[in-house]
């Protein structure tokens, strides 16, 4: 993507998450080619509606030729009438749980569409309800089957989660973990301990009058970092998660929020992966460094982590050969993810661990397999950008010693 | 033709769009938005307002120079065809 393509992307988004501050923009410089790219990087990246405003309605507008506009308006449109009907999901699916006495809370989703300017705008294509008391995660699928959800899958990589469908096809995930665990052991326990006490960090807001629950800002801001980290240490994740941040610290979060949000963040040892985040968002989003919690690391930094969430699109779906960012290094770097791997697909049996060696020869087949028939890449280009990827996160001091 | 009860309903602007949306659906069957012109967002507006037919009819014939037997007409009309959709 050219330079000028991507501040064009980042000024049309900046458009939209600040209304106040649009005077300060100017798309004067932009071309017809630059505008293709930055629409065709919006598509790849699932943010088409946040470029909505700047290409309908500022002095862009003259430049975009008719056959972006009519696809962005579909687009748009479909995303609006998508959250409308996730919405109401949330709530009928939140409600249904209630009544049997299952409180949740909203993960992402709707919560995280509420710090948008607008809320519609915000794609998403699931809805994520955590669970406050795990012990109730069997009662919550009954309630749901009983009310008409059919059951999809429950994922293997250490149960987190539960995934039911609705009638038309839509998925509801039952969260008992706020994250799929980490390789790192210390940051797995902490996060485990933020869960016990999560119902005490509950709060309401509200849609259309609708009631909903998630968590007090500081903590919520916690969980969208780790659902970044959770991407990011796979195949990487796209400029949409940057905008939630964005959104989120934009509106503002008070010092107590921003305590919370910093004790877990160094409590688990991310204030690396946090900085590279929230400086991101200063440099290239535009969001006031002043409502940063902490201080900001150098762009060039960003730039470097930017270029890879440019590369990645949404969940770094764009590049097959992403697989993982190894926490360690060398060899022992690929086996300690490889052993990783292994202990998310099969989180039961690995406790046994005489038949381990097998596991890893099923882990290694299916891996193999995957690149072959799935990824239709080899082995070896995927080990090759683990090691690159994993090098840029050592550089970026993402993750702390 | 039955009374429209607009209470549940509201209409949202957006993407260059004016919905018409259920927010107190239950939301176990979608009631999808109902897709309205500016004339029908300006005259739901007006009614949510309470306003009647005619009042509505009386302010958008001043505000658009028509004639007021004509926009009472597409009020109305428009009306009857809005019930038929949401009741």
């Amino acid at each position: 993507m050219k330079r000028s393509s991507e501040e064009l992307l980042y000024n049309s988004i900046k458009w939209f998450l600040y209304p106040s501050k649009r005077d300060s923009l100017s798309f004067e410089e932009y071309s017809s080619e630059d505008i293709e790219e930055t629409f065709a990087a919006a598509k790849g990246h699932a943010v088409v509606p946040f470029i909505f405003d700047a290409f309908t309605d500022s002095p862009l507008k003259e430049k975009v030729n008719e056959d972006i506009i009519k696809e962005l308006k579909g687009i748009t449109k479909q995303t609006v009438l998508q959250s409308y009907r996730l919405i109401f999901l949330t709530k009928y699916v939140s409600n249904i749980l209630r009544e049997k006495g299952i409180e949740t809370v909203v993960l992402k989703g709707v919560a995280a569409a509420n710090e948008y300017p607008e809320l519609l705008y915000r794609k998403s294509g699931d809805v994520d309800l955590y669970i406050l008391d795990k012990s109730k995660i069997k009662e919550a699928v009954e309630t749901m089957k009983n009310a008409g959800f059919l059951f999809f899958d429950e994922d293997q990589k250490e149960n987190h989660q539960t995934v039911l469908q609705s009638r038309d096809g839509i998925k509801i995930e039952l969260h008992t973990m706020i994250t799929e665990p980490f390789s790192d052991k210390r940051a797995n326990e902490r996060i485990a301990l933020f869960e016990k006490g999560i119902k005490e960090c509950t709060e309401s807001f509200y849609v259309f009058g609708n009631e909903f629950h998630t968590l007090q800002r500081g903590a919520f801001a916690f969980t969208l970092l780790l659902h970044a980290l959770q991407h990011f240490m796979r195949a990487g994740f796209g400029i949409k998660l940057l905008c939630d941040m964005a959104a989120l610290f934009e509106n503002g979060l008070n010092d107590k929020e921003k305590e919370t949000y910093l004790y877990l963040v160094n409590d688990c040892r991310l204030s690396g992966f946090s900085k590279v985040i929230l400086s991101s968002c200063v440099y290239f989003l535009g969001l006031d460094a002043d409502k940063v919690p902490h201080e900001l690391c150098e762009i060039e930094k960003c730039e470097v982590f930017l270029e890879d969430i440019l590369k990645a699109e949404e969940f770094g779906r764009n590049d097959v050969n992403r697989m993982a960012v190894l926490s360690g290094n060398g060899l022992w770097g690929y086996f300690k993810e490889f052993h990783h791997q292994m202990k998310l697909s099969f989180p039961k049996a690995s406790k046994v661990f005489i038949i381990i060696p097998i596991l890893w020869v099923i882990t290694l087949v299916r891996f193999l397999i995957n690149n072959k028939k799935v990824r239709k890449t080899t082995a070896g280009e995927i080990f090759k950008n683990a090691g690159e990827r994993s090098r840029m996160a050592k550089d970026l001091e993402i993750f702390e010693r | 033709m039955r009374d429209l009860d607009l209470k549940k309903y509201e209409i949202h602007d957006v993407a260059g769009t004016h919905f018409l949306i259920n927010v107190s659906q239950p939301g176990d069957v979608f009631e999808k938005p109902l897709e309205i012109n500016e004339f029908g967002s300006f005259v739901l507006k007006y009614i949510k307002d309470g306003k009647s037919a005619r009042e509505t009819a009386k302010i958008l014939s001043e505000e658009y120079e028509a004639e007021y037997e004509e926009v009472l007409k597409d009020v109305n009309d428009f009306l009857n065809v809005l019930n038929e959709k949401i009741v």
